[in-house]
């Protein structure tokens, strides 16, 4: 298959997934409006990009026009989705859904309500690789047991016939993650698969996925707000702000040097050297409502560095210079050298 | 101002209109009997045609509105006013009085509604009024079910622990500070079981247990009819087609009324002491 | 489970026996039945000697009692009119009211469940819209008037069926259709805005993208968790129509319980109508347990809460 981006065909090397200019529209009573707008990156496999940002900034959103599977009323209305050498946007329905699941696993965030209460969690494992992988009804089961014991379920050939509710909220996200890479996807989607979870199972959970993406190379987009989980397990990170990337790179490099006043203030906003709870991300103010968008910056009228440019027009984007991988890496923002050369400072 | 949205109410309107008015119409007699004229199709002159004993029998479907709406208005307003009270003492009282109340409505519930009707009509007897109690304790139930829910909920609101602390009465918390916070509910579960509550009325009299010749009521109407069904197809239809009409223009009605209050009716809490 | 099944059969037992009480208080409310047994010549002597006879003089406490024990041996009274039992003329009709109510329970699932599962998928298309008329219809005609004017078009007009009368296939079609029609209507609403809830639910969000076939995640899934509501409801429809066949009953001349009730209303044969009145809630109380049964059964919440 021909790379749609620069036309040569699709290598193991190349980035399992690459987005570019990806842009959602809604239609809502107070007319169009566009939460995911003009959205960038990549994933290569075996490695974690994070998707970072705010309740609304367009995240999950952007992980669901992935998958193609938008709620009413959204269309993607612009940009390209590579994965794998194919435009995902260009994919009729039916090769869409022989992706999902089997190339593509997705993790959602509330175990609680993922399951169906009506099924045993086995059964819901082995239905996927029956239609995935279409084997005896016999190996069909024995590959759910197995899938169960991969993400450290206990005693899993007996759990197979428990129900989701007989299974505590951890267990029940790891069922979804067996789910997920029941057929060794080579991209897995994890939209805030943490954030219900009892803080104790995070680390297991995320273990549990480092573990799998390890064994497989299996590329990960995870959608969060927690940074200390993008810092300690994320390679790559994208922080998006009222639909738009705001920053992009390492997240070493990020977190040592941000290069854009909301993701300073993001990190800011953590005590560095704190062993409480992690703390969802909160600093003064709100992101504007899509139907009301600022000319120019979006975060500026909430930025400590905002100056009449930045009111004026939408910052270009400003490259860093390429790391290791080659990853895309900068920021939307007029004043983003100053940031990094240490001539100015937020407070 | 769409138009189609207002056909139901409006027709609606124009039954209740025309029962109200009906001796004052330019209709025929109700009772004279003109055999010559007997069980002809509906005509330039008698727009629903005549029945077997020369009848009008657009006329009697008005009288027979009157009829059926009487019945069903006094049906409602007996049947929700029973249901309400016994539904505020339960969920505001609570206790045994709570316990027995909603055991009885239990028991109702677990009973159809046309044969609980039969039953009662064979220990009060037919004629109007005791229909109308028959209907009524088919359908207090519910009334009383969702009241007492309500009443629970607002019984532990402020406004009404001010009352009580104030020395207010049983009766004065019920009538001023619940039942007014109640009312778009069960004006709600009025529109939904009107309709409900006219077919039940239509079966019994069809059935013989209403009201008694030579007064006319839609069901009586489909009854009488059915003898000449072959022969005289509008005697059934027409109070059948009205009857029908009319039950569609109610539901209608009622939806409208339901989403033109969507707003949950946060009235201000009536909370005058 | 043990205990939701329980709570279930004391609850059942309960309702049966206050219904009972019920029954024979309002029956003993129609008044003294010897005026309408014996002719107007009749003595008071002659009275008191029925009165006596049929234990109408001992207080009421103790008519009670003998009334329950009766009832406990089967023994529901005897038909002043026809002098039998009065359970011997309600068995033989109990079957053909069932006959009659589960056709039209049959044809509203039948009719009534697909239509909704369609139009809960696409909300615009032709199935819905078609659906949403007839069923506005549907839930406004009466039974008895629907019954009527199909005898008017299939049977008179048409004749492709009887008019009235039991025996055939050929005689359920009329009333079990005339019958069906408010259900039918009540079921496909019932059934389109529940799997709708469930189509916006999570769960089948994650079904669709983990990778089944779609048509496992309407049938399997959301359906199974639609059933539910739908066998509840399906219930409590099914008790409505053995009894609110009354009408049709009497307009087929079907011998079915409703019937009888009826008849026995205009003999004022008082045993009749109450041992009618028993036989019914039983029937309502034995279906409801037996759906609360089964929907224990099928929710793995109640079935294996621990």
């Amino acid at each position: 298959m021909n790379n749609p981006f620069n036309g040569r065909r699709w290598r193991l090397s190349d980035p399992v997934l690459e987005v570019k200019n990806l842009s959602v529209e809604i239609a809502t009573p107070s007319g169009l409006i566009r939460p995911v707008d003009d959205v960038s990156f990549t994933v290569e496999a075996g490695r974690t990009l994070a998707l970072v940002g705010e309740s609304g900034s367009g995240k999950s959103l952007s992980c669901l026009s992935l998958l193609r599977v938008l709620p009413q009323g959204a269309r993607v209305v612009g940009g390209q989705v590579s994965f794998e050498g194919q435009n995902l946007l260009e994919l009729p329905e039916a090769a869409m859904h022989r992706l999902r699941g089997r190339r593509i696993g997705t993790v959602l965030q509330d175990p609680h309500t993922s399951l169906d209460p009506l099924f045993s969690v086995g059964q819901q494992i082995s239905e996927i690789i029956q239609y995935q992988q279409a084997p005896a009804r016999g190996v069909a089961r024995e590959r759910s047991v197995e899938a169960m014991r991969r993400v450290h379920i206990p005693a899993p050939a007996e759990r197979y016939h428990s129900y989701p509710h007989q299974f505590s909220g951890g267990m029940r996200q790891r069922a979804a993650i067996a789910m997920a890479v029941a057929c060794n996807p080579s991209l897995l989607i994890a939209d805030e698969p943490t954030t219900a979870l009892d803080v104790t199972l995070r680390m297991q959970v995320l273990r549990l996925l480092a573990e799998l993406q390890a064994e497989h190379r299996m590329a990960m987009l995870f959608v969060t707000h927690d940074l200390h989980i993008v810092r300690y397990f994320c390679d790559d990170v994208a922080v998006m702000y009222a639909g738009r990337i705001v920053e992009q790179g390492p997240v070493e490099q990020v977190f040592d040097a941000p290069a854009h006043p909301y993701t300073a203030s993001l990190l800011q906003a953590i005590p560095k050297l704190s062993r409480r709870r992690t703390r969802l991300l909160a600093i003064d103010g709100q992101p504007p409502a899509f139907s009301a968008l600022p000319s120019g910056c979006r975060f500026a009228p909430r930025c400590p560095l905002a100056e009449p440019r930045c009111h004026a027009q939408y910052p270009e984007w400003q490259p860093r210079a390429a790391t290791l991988n080659g990853s895309a890496s900068g920021a939307a923002c007029w004043r983003s050298e100053e940031l990094l050369d240490g001539r100015v400072n937020i407070q | 101002m769409r138009i189609d949205r207002y056909l139901a109410p409006a027709f609606l309107a124009v039954v209740v209109l025309g029962a109200l008015f009906a001796p004052w119409l330019p209709l025929f007699d109700r009772d004279a009997i003109d055999l010559a004229s007997a069980l002809q199709p509906p005509s330039g002159l008698h727009w629903f045609g005549t029945d077997n004993l020369g009848r009008d029998t657009f006329t009697r479907v008005i009288y027979g509105s009157r009829t059926s709406l009487s019945i069903v208005v006094a049906a409602v307003v007996a049947g929700g006013g029973l249901g309400c009270l016994l539904g505020l003492l339960a969920g505001y009282r609570g206790g045994w009085f709570d316990a027995i109340i909603m055991r009885a409505a239990d028991l109702q519930y677990s009973l159809p509604p046309v044969i609980l009707a039969l039953v009662a009509t064979v220990a009060l007897g037919t004629g109007m009024v005791n229909l109308v109690m028959a209907i009524s304790l088919a359908t207090w139930p519910r009334f009383a079910r969702i009241v007492r829910a309500e009443a629970l909920h607002l019984r532990q609101r402020d406004f009404v622990l001010l009352a009580e602390l104030g020395g207010a009465s049983v009766a004065r918390v019920l009538w001023h500070h619940l039942l007014p916070n109640m009312l778009t509910t069960v004006m709600v579960l009025v529109t939904l079981d009107i309709g409900l509550i006219v077919t039940l009325e239509a079966t019994l009299s069809f059935l013989g247990l209403g009201v008694q010749p030579p007064d006319p009521s839609w069901g009586t109407m489909i009854a009488d009819g059915r003898g000449y069904l072959s022969q005289a197809w509008w005697l059934t239809a027409m109070p059948g087609a009205v009857l029908v009409l009319t039950i569609l223009a109610v539901n209608a009605t009622g939806k409208l009324l339901r989403t033109r209050n969507e707003q949950p009716v946060q009235r201000p809490e009536v909370a005058l002491v | 489970m043990k205990k939701y099944l329980l709570l279930r059969i004391g609850s059942a037992l309960v309702t049966l026996w206050l219904m009972s009480v019920l029954v024979f208080v309002s029956v003993r409310l129609i008044g003294d039945p010897t005026h309408l047994l014996l002719p107007p010549e009749a003595t008071t002597h002659d009275r008191d000697v029925l009165r006596e006879q049929m234990g109408l003089n001992k207080p009421l406490p103790i008519q009670y009692a003998i009334y329950a024990g009766n009832l406990l041996r089967g023994d529901v009274g005897t038909s002043f009119i026809t002098g039998q039992s009065a359970l011997a003329v309600l068995v033989p009709r109990i079957v053909p009211s069932l006959l009659l109510a589960g056709t039209a329970l049959l044809i509203s699932l039948l009719l009534g469940v697909p239509a909704g599962i369609a139009a809960a998928q696409r909300p615009q298309g032709k199935v819905a819209r078609i659906a949403d008329v007839l069923a506005t219809f549907g839930l406004a005609a009466p039974a008895f008037l629907v019954a009527l004017l199909l005898i008017r078009w299939l049977s008179v007009d048409l004749r492709w069926l009887p008019t009235n009368g039991y025996g055939s296939l050929a005689h359920l079609v009329i009333p079990a259709l005339s019958l069906s029609l408010y259900s039918t209507a009540a079921l496909y609403k019932l059934t389109q805005s529940t799997m709708s809830d469930i189509l916006r639910a999570d769960f089948i969000r994650f079904a669709r993208i983990k990778g089944i076939s779609h048509r496992s995640v309407i049938f399997r899934h959301a359906l199974k968790s639609a059933s539910l509501p739908i066998l509840t409801f399906s219930a409590s429809q099914f008790g409505l129509l053995i009894a609110g066949a009354v009408s049709v009953e009497v307009i087929f001349g079907w011998p079915g319980i409703g019937g009888a009730m009826v008849d026995a209303i205009s003999q004022f044969d008082y045993t009749v109508i109450q041992a009618v009145a028993l036989v019914v809630v039983l029937l309502f109380v034995l279906i409801n347990f037996i759906v609360d049964v089964l929907y224990g059964w099928l929710d793995p919440r109640i079935r294996l809460a621990n």
